[in-house]
C-alpha cells in the first residue's frame, strides 16, 4: 500500500492516521543520532501506531508500517542496506551471494543464495525458501498484492539448494529493486501456498514476530538463530540492539500518542501534523527527538489529457504549471512536510537531478498568460478534489491561480476514496485531480513508468490519472522504454533527462511537493537509521 | 407479559433488518469499489475481478444482502474484513468488552454523581449547592466530550502523571506485548476515560434527576404519605425516588445501548480500540463487513437495553402492566 497515498490520507482524516505509518516510513538517506558501534544493547522499543498491520505474512503485508516490521523480521535476497548515507540508496545482496548472473538476452536471472542463514525454527534458508515466496505471490487464491509485480515473470525454479533461477518474459532492469520488496522474503516451505499465515510466525530476519493480537498489539523478539558475530550474518553489519519490539496504540489519537512519547511511555509516536512546528521548536530538527528525512513521495495536480481542455494542448498545460503557487500548496501539508518541487522524480531517489523548470517561489503569471493565450478553449475546468486536510485549500489555490490565466475552475469535493476511484476511471469528466504517490521501491521507473506510461491505461483503476499518452513530447514512449531498458548510470541519466523533458514539454501534471517523513521519538531512543523501503530500521534502534 | 415479550422481539427483528438493509444500501450508493482497494492501485481489471469474486462483490446487491443474512442466521457469522481478511465476529468480540468497560464504568460513575447531587439540589432549590450543581450541569453539557478527554489526558495524565495518558489493559488473556494487565491495571487505565464520559453524561442526569424529584415532590401521593405520618426517609425512598427514577431508568437504558455502539471520541482520545474506533476505521477503509458488524452489535445493544428497561418498569412500578 506504499503507493496508495489516498489510503493514508483517508486514514489520517478519520483519526486513525497512517501519518504514524509515514513516520515509520523511510527517507532515502539514513540518519542516526548516535554511533551504532557505541549503541546500548537491550531493552524494549515501544511503537505506538493508530492503525494495526494489514498482515504480517510477507506475501500480503503492504501497509507502510507492516513493511517496517518486515524490515526487522524478514530476510530478502536483495536489500537497500540499513546504513546511513549513499550506500543505503544502492541495491545490494542480502541473502544472495552477489548480484545475479543475467543471461545475454537479459531475461534469465540466476541468483546464488549464501549458505548458513536460518529461520527462527532452525531450518536452513535455501533457494526453495525464496521460490516459495514467488509461488505464494503468484498464487491466485492467496491474492497477494505482489502478483501485480510479477506480470513479467515467466517461471521461477530452484535447481539446487543454493540456486534460484528466474526467467522473465521481457527485459526488466528494475527486477532486482522490485524483488527487494518484502513480498519476496524467504519463507519456510511449510508456509501454505494459498492461505495467510497470521500466527506461528517463522522468519529468517534478525527478529521474529512472537505474538500478534490483531487490532491490539504485536511483539517481536530476537531470532535465536541470528548471530551477528558470525558469517553470513556478520557481513550484513546489523546491530539488533533492543531485545523486544512492541507495537500498540491501535485506535488511539495522535495528540495522545505524542504525549505518551513525551512522557517516555512509548518510544516512537505519531503526532498531529499541526503540532510539527511546536515539536520542531521544542526539540529542534534532527537532534534526536523530532527527525525529518526525505521520502519517496510526491504530491501533484494531474491534468486530464483525455478531456477537451488539456488534450493535445501542451501550451495550456505548461501555462498551468507556471501559474500554480507551489509555496502555498506545499504549506498546506504542514511544517517540514516536504520541499517544493517542479519535477516528477522525488528528491533523493536515484535518477533525481535538480532542474530549474518552473518557479518554486510562486506563480509566474506573465509566462503562464503568454502560454495560455489562445489555448484556453472552453475556459472552464472541473477539479476533483478530496474534502479534507490539504484537499480543499490546494484546490482553492489552483482555482485562484488559473482564474488569473482565464480558466474558471469548478471544484468538486469528494471523500478521498471516492475522488481517487473516480479519477482512476477512464472517461470520467474531470480536467484536474489531486494525487500523491509513494514509491514501492526506490527506482525512478516506479514513478515515471508506473504513473506516465499511456500504454497501461485501462478502463478503471488507473494510477496514470493525467491519462498521459505522451502527446506533446516527441518519441515519448521510445524514451520511456529506452530509460527503462538501460543500465547503470546511463539509466539514471536517461531518467533525469526524461524527468525534465516530461515536466517542461509534456507537462502532464503539476508536481508541487516532494515529501518528507517526520518522526517523533521519546528521550529514551539513542540511535536509529532510516531506510527508504522499511522506514525506521528497527534493527538499528538503541535505547539510552 | 409473554405476549408483550414476543411482540417486542418481533419488532426488534424488523428493526434489525431495517438497520442492516440501510447500511448495505448506503454502502453501495458510494461510488467506491473495495475490491479495487484490496487489489492495489494499478491492478489490472482481471485482478480486480478476482478480488471482487473473493469478496463476493460481483453479485447484485440483493443477492449479497441475502447471502449476508443467511450466513448470519445459519452460521452466526458476520463475515470477514475486506481489508485484513480477519473474522468480523472475532473483531466484535475483541472490541465489545473494551467499549463495555468504558460505558458501564462511566454510567456507574454517572449515577453515583447524578443521583445524590440531583436529589439534594431538588430538596434545596436555589441553595448554594443547587447553584453549584447547576453551574456544573451547564459546563458539563456545554463542553464537548473529546475536549474534556484531551484536557484530562493532558493535565492529569501528562502534566501531573497521576494516571496513564492513554491505553487499555486486558483483565484476562494479557498479550505479551502489553506492559500491563489484570484488574488493577485495567481500572487504573480506565479512570480518565470513565471520568471524561461521566462528566458530560452526569451533567445531563443531574438536571434530569433534579427536575423529576422536584415534580414528584408535588404529587398528591407524596403529600398523602407525609400527612399519614410516614417518616421522611420512607417518603423519599418509597414514594419520591421510586417514581422520580422511572424516567431516569428509561434514559439510562437508551444511553447505554447507544454508547455501546461506540463512544467514538472518548475511545479515540484514550486509545481504547473499542467499537467506536473500529467503526471509524472501517468507514475510512470501506470495510463493509466490519462496519456492518458494529452496526448490528449497536442495534442489538439498543434493542436489548430498551427491552430490559421496559421489563424493569414493571418491577419498579407495579402499576405498570406490560400487556
Amino acid at each position: 500500500m506504499k503507493g496508495r497515498i489516498w489510503f493514508s490520507a483517508v486514514m489520517a482524516l478519520v483519526g486513525a492516521s497512517l501519518l504514524v505509518a509515514a513516520s515509520a516510513s523511510g527517507g532515502t538517506t539514513g540518519s542516526s543520532s548516535a554511533s551504532q558501534s557505541a549503541a546500548q544493547k537491550g531493552g524494549t522499543y515501544r511503537i505506538l501506531n493508530t492503525s494495526d498491520f494489514d498482515h504480517l505474512d510477507p506475501a500480503l503485508a503492504y501497509f507502510t508500517h507492516s513493511w517496517n516490521w518486515m524490515g526487522a523480521t524478514q530476510l530478502r535476497m536483495y536489500w537497500y542496506p540499513y546504513v546511513a548515507g549513499p550506500a543505503s540508496e544502492r541495491v545490494a545482496p542480502m541473502a544472495a551471494q552477489a548480484l545475479p548472473r543475467v543471461s545475454n538476452n537479459g531475461k534469465r536471472y540466476t541468483i546464488t543464495i549464501k549458505q548458513g542463514f536460518k529461520f527462527s525454527n532452525g531450518q536452513a534458508v535455501t533457494s526453495a525458501s525464496f521460490k516459495r515466496a514467488f509461488d505464494r505471490a503468484k498464487n491466485e487464491k492467496l491474492q497477494s498484492p505482489a502478483s501485480s509485480f510479477l506480470d513479467d515473470v515467466a517461471n521461477v525454479s530452484a535447481p539446487n539448494a543454493r540456486t534460484l533461477v528466474v526467467n522473465l518474459k521481457k527485459v526488466a532492469p528494475d527486477f532486482i529493486p522490485r524483488i527487494s520488496m518484502p513480498f519476496f522474503s524467504a519463507v519456510p516451505t511449510s508456509y501454505p501456498l494459498d492461505a495467510e499465515v497470521d500466527k506461528g510466525f517463522v522468519s529468517a530476519g534478525p527478529y521474529v514476530v512472537q505474538e500478534w493480537t490483531k487490532k491490539t498489539s504485536a511483539l517481536a523478539v530476537r531470532n535465536p538463530q541470528w548471530k551477528n558475530n558470525q558469517e553470513p550474518w556478520k557481513s550484513l553489519g546489523l546491530q539488533n540492539n533492543v531485545d523486544r519490539i512492541t507495537f500498540s496504540g491501535i485506535g488511539g489519537d495522535l495528540a495522545t500518542h505524542r504525549l505518551q512519547c513525551e512522557n517516555n511511555e512509548a518510544d516512537a509516536c505519531g503526532f498531529p501534523t499541526a503540532q510539527a512546528k511546536e515539536l520542531a521548536d521544542k526539540y529542534g530538527v534532527n537532534k534526536g527527538r523530532f527527525m525529518v528525512d526525505k521520502d519517496l513521495l510526491v504530491w501533484r495536480v494531474d491534468l486530464n489529457n483525455t478531456q477537451p481542455l488539456f488534450q493535445n494542448n501542451p501550451k495550456l498545460r505548461q501555462a498551468v504549471l507556471n501559474a500554480i503557487d507551489r509555496r502555498f500548496m506545499t504549506a498546506q501539508h504542514g511544517y517540514l512536510a516536504g520541499k517544493r518541487t517542479d519535477q516528477f522524480i522525488p528528491y533523493g531517489m536515484a535518477g533525481f537531478k535538480e532542474q530549474d523548470i518552473y518557479s518554486l517561489k510562486g506563480p509566474n503569471y506573465a509566462k503562464a498568460k503568454t502560454l495560455a493565450q489562445g489555448n484556453t478553449r472552453s475556459g472552464k475546468a472541473v477539479f476533483y478534489a478530496f474534502n479534507r486536510a490539504q484537499g480543499p485549500p490546494v484546490a482553492q489555490s489552483v482555482q485562484f491561480n488559473l482564474k488569473q490565466i482565464g480558466i474558471d475552475v469548478e471544484i468538486k469535493l469528494y471523500d478521498r476514496v471516492v475522488q481517487n476511484t473516480k479519477a482512476a476511471t477512464r472517461g470520467e469528466p474531470f480536467d484536474i485531480t489531486h494525487e500523491g504517490w509513494h514509491a514501492d521501491y526506490p527506482d525512478p521507473s516506479n514513478f515515471i513508468n508506473v504513473l506516465l506510461d499511456g500504454r497501461k491505461i485501462q478502463a478503471e483503476n488507473n494510477v496514470n490519472s493525467s491519462y498521459f499518452t505522451g502527446n506533446g513530447v516527441a518519441n515519448y514512449n521510445q524514451k520511456l522504454d529506452a530509460a527503462f531498458a538501460a543500465a547503470g548510470s546511463k539509466r539514471l541519466d536517461l531518467y533525469a533527462a526524461l524527468d525534465r523533458d516530461i515536466m517542461a514539454n509534456g507537462a502532464p501534471t503539476a508536481t508541487y511537493i516532494s515529501g518528507t517523513t517526520r518522526r517523533f521519538f521519546s528521550a529514551d531512543v539513542g540511535c536509529f537509521v532510516s531506510n527508504s523501503q522499511v522506514g525506521t530500521v528497527l534493527t538499528t534502534i538503541c535505547k539510552k | 407479559m409473554f405476549q408483550y415479550f414476543v411482540r417486542r422481539v418481533l419488532w426488534s427483528l424488523v428493526l434489525f433488518l431495517s438497520v442492516t438493509l440501510v447500511t448495505y444500501v448506503l454502502f453501495f450508493l458510494v461510488p467506491a469499489n473495495p475490491a479495487r482497494q484490496a487489489a492495489g492501485q494499478s491492478a489490472s481489471p482481471d485482478r480486480v475481478a478476482e478480488v471482487e469474486e473473493r469478496l463476493g462483490l460481483n453479485d447484485p446487491v440483493y443477492i449479497q444482502y441475502w447471502g449476508f443474512l443467511k450466513r448470519l442466521v445459519l452460521d452466526g457469522s458476520l463475515g470477514y474484513s475486506f481489508v485484513d481478511r480477519s473474522s468480523v465476529n472475532d473483531e466484535i468480540f475483541r472490541a465489545a468488552p473494551i467499549t463495555a468497560s468504558l460505558v458501564f464504568g462511566a454510567m456507574l460513575l454517572v449515577l453515583s454523581i447524578a443521583i445524590p447531587i440531583g436529589v439534594f439540589s431538588a430538596l434545596r432549590p436555589r441553595s448554594l449547592l443547587d447553584r453549584a450543581a447547576m453551574t456544573y450541569v451547564l459546563i458539563g453539557i456545554s463542553l464537548p466530550s473529546f475536549w474534556i478527554a484531551l484536557v484530562l489526558s493532558y493535565l492529569i495524565g501528562y502534566k501531573l502523571g497521576w494516571t496513564p495518558i492513554a491505553g487499555y489493559c486486558e483483565v484476562i488473556s494479557v498479550p505479551e506485548a502489553s506492559n500491563c494487565g489484570g484488574v488493577i491495571d485495567w481500572a487504573y487505565h480506565m479512570i480518565l476515560p470513565w471520568l471524561a464520559l461521566a462528566i458530560v453524561q452526569a451533567g445531563v442526569y443531574v438536571r434530569f434527576v433534579r427536575a423529576e424529584v422536584m415534580e414528584t415532590m408535588t404529587q398528591d401521593y407524596v403529600r398523602t404519605a407525609r400527612a399519614k405520618g410516614a417518616p421522611e426517609r420512607t417518603v423519599m425512598k418509597d414514594h419520591i425516588l421510586r417514581n422520580a427514577l422511572l424516567p431516569v431508568v428509561t434514559i439510562l437504558g437508551m444511553d447505554i445501548g447507544l454508547l455501546l455502539g461506540g463512544a467514538i471520541f472518548i475511545e479515540t482520545v484514550f486509545g481504547l480500540n473499542g467499537l467506536g474506533a473500529t467503526a471509524i476505521r472501517s468507514i475510512g477503509q470501506f470495510d463493509l463487513p466490519t462496519l456492518q458488524g458494529v452496526v448490528i452489535f449497536g442495534a442489538i445493544a439498543i434493542i436489548v437495553f430498551t427491552l430490559i428497561v421496559d421489563l424493569l418498569y414493571a418491577w419498579i412500578d407495579p402499576r405498570i402492566r406490560l400487556t
